[in-house]
């Protein structure tokens, strides 16, 4: 008997038919695709507005939503004014300098014949809490970034750095345990092909509480 | 946006589905889901009957449908396969009342335990409710009943949609409904089946 029932999603198109439609005959007898119908037809009214309606904070609340799921699960708005923290040359080149060092002391033979991203491994023990999992290009072209999530963080700042170590761009994930950085966004970043490297921290109360190795990963 | 604006449902769903695979696409998935917010979000709080819990359905609702988007085949209305989110997002949030039991003034939200009285007529299904109401009923009581022990409708906006008279409303018709249901129901199952056969 409940097959007879066509889906609610077919009512807008059943009922545009006349009544006397076999299609649409089924509607006028059954009790419940009566009532669907009812339902549906008073989803599409604009009748009297139902008691403790607020339209205008309602509007405003699904926009809202509605623009920040659109965007994606962050606001990427502040990629383009990334901030390049070591802005005089010395600095960059002293940083560099001291992380090549570590590099030198720390990474084995072994760990450099495997895959590019764990070059920079070696920072401090209390740095490797958070693992990050490798830069995946999407199918859009855009740049997915993942790292297993830390318990008890509250949300996740990803920085991205240039081949020089210099800072490209530091942006909140909130507490999404990835980061999409859409295909439009990513010519700020570079030309296509560029090594990068990031790295994630976890936050609690506005504060780093862990933060990962760098990775690299290459701007697709 | 405003060109987007007057482009019809089937042309905003066909370029919405297209943009999703560009780089700050969108717009025209957020004309075509702005279109309908308010319904969704009146008529969820035509169920709920609180602004805050009908703002959380119809938001829910929103994300869900932008999110499924790629799903919707075309083959029905984009306002009907929106309305079957909307109506399982709200009917997941009820407490639906049971079509043998008066309700008392049965109208509060959210409860999904059912009340001891009520589960022997949990187990009854849909389907046997169904046969039971087209057999018993006439065609006011089982668009009243369905309406409220199904869609999840109050009682009021059941009187007004079907045009009954607001002194008495959809209450008094459901007392009658629900008694004669009942007194189906306790008939002995054979004779119910020999009826029915």
């Amino acid at each position: 008997m409940k097959s007879d029932c066509p889906p609610v999603e077919s009512f807008e198109r059943l009922l545009r038919l006349h009544p006397a439609d076999p299609r649409r005959e089924h509607l006028g007898r059954c009790p419940r695709c009566r009532a669907r119908a009812i339902a549906f037809r008073s989803f599409l009214e604009s009748g009297p507005l139902p008691q403790g309606a607020n339209l205008a904070a309602a509007r405003d609340g699904m926009t809202k939503t509605l623009q920040a799921e659109i965007r994606g699960p962050v606001a990427f708005a502040r990629l383009p004014r990334w901030r390049p923290r070591l802005s005089r040359p010395w600095a960059a080149v002293a940083f560099s300098g001291a992380i090549a060092a570590v590099l030198l002391v720390l990474v084995s033979p072994t760990l450099l014949k495997q895959r590019d991203d764990v070059l920079l491994r070696g920072a401090p023990a209390t740095q490797a809490q958070l693992v990050l999992l490798p830069a995946e290009t999407l199918p859009d072209g855009a740049l997915l970034l993942r790292w297993h999530p830390l318990p008890g963080a509250e949300s996740y700042r990803v920085t991205l750095f240039g081949q020089n170590l210099e800072e490209l761009a530091q942006v909140s994930a909130g507490a999404a345990e990835f980061l999409e950085i859409p295909a439009g966004n990513l010519a700020a970043l570079g030309p296509r092909g560029s090594a990068l490297f990031w790295r994630v921290e976890a936050l609690v109360g506005g504060d780093p509480v862990a933060l990962s190795t760098p990775a690299s990963l290459s701007l697709p | 946006m405003n060109h987007l604006s007057t482009l019809p449902d089937e042309e905003l769903l066909r370029r919405a589905l297209l943009e999703r695979r560009e780089p700050g696409g969108g717009r025209a998935a957020s004309v075509l889901l702005e279109r309908y917010q308010e319904r969704v979000y009146v008529w969820c709080l035509r169920i709920v009957r609180d602004h805050a819990k009908a703002l959380e359905l119809a938001q829910e609702t929103l994300v869900n449908a932008y999110r499924r988007l790629d799903t919707f085949e075309g083959r029905s209305g984009f306002s009907s396969w929106l309305f079957a989110i909307a109506r399982n997002r709200c009917l997941s949030a009820l407490r639906r009342p049971s079509p043998f039991m008066d309700e008392e003034g049965l109208e509060e939200l959210v409860d999904p335990r059912p009340r001891p009285d009520e589960r022997r007529e949990a187990r009854v299904d849909e389907e046997t409710v169904l046969d039971l109401v087209r057999r018993h009923l006439d065609l006011v009581e089982q668009e009243a009943l369905w309406l409220r022990c199904y869609e999840g409708l109050p009682v009021d906006e059941i009187t007004r949609l079907l045009g009954l008279d607001a002194s008495s409303g959809a209450r008094g018709l459901l007392q009658r409904a629900r008694r004669k249901l009942r007194a189906a129901w306790e008939q002995p199952a054979a004779e119910r089946a020999g009826r029915h056969g």
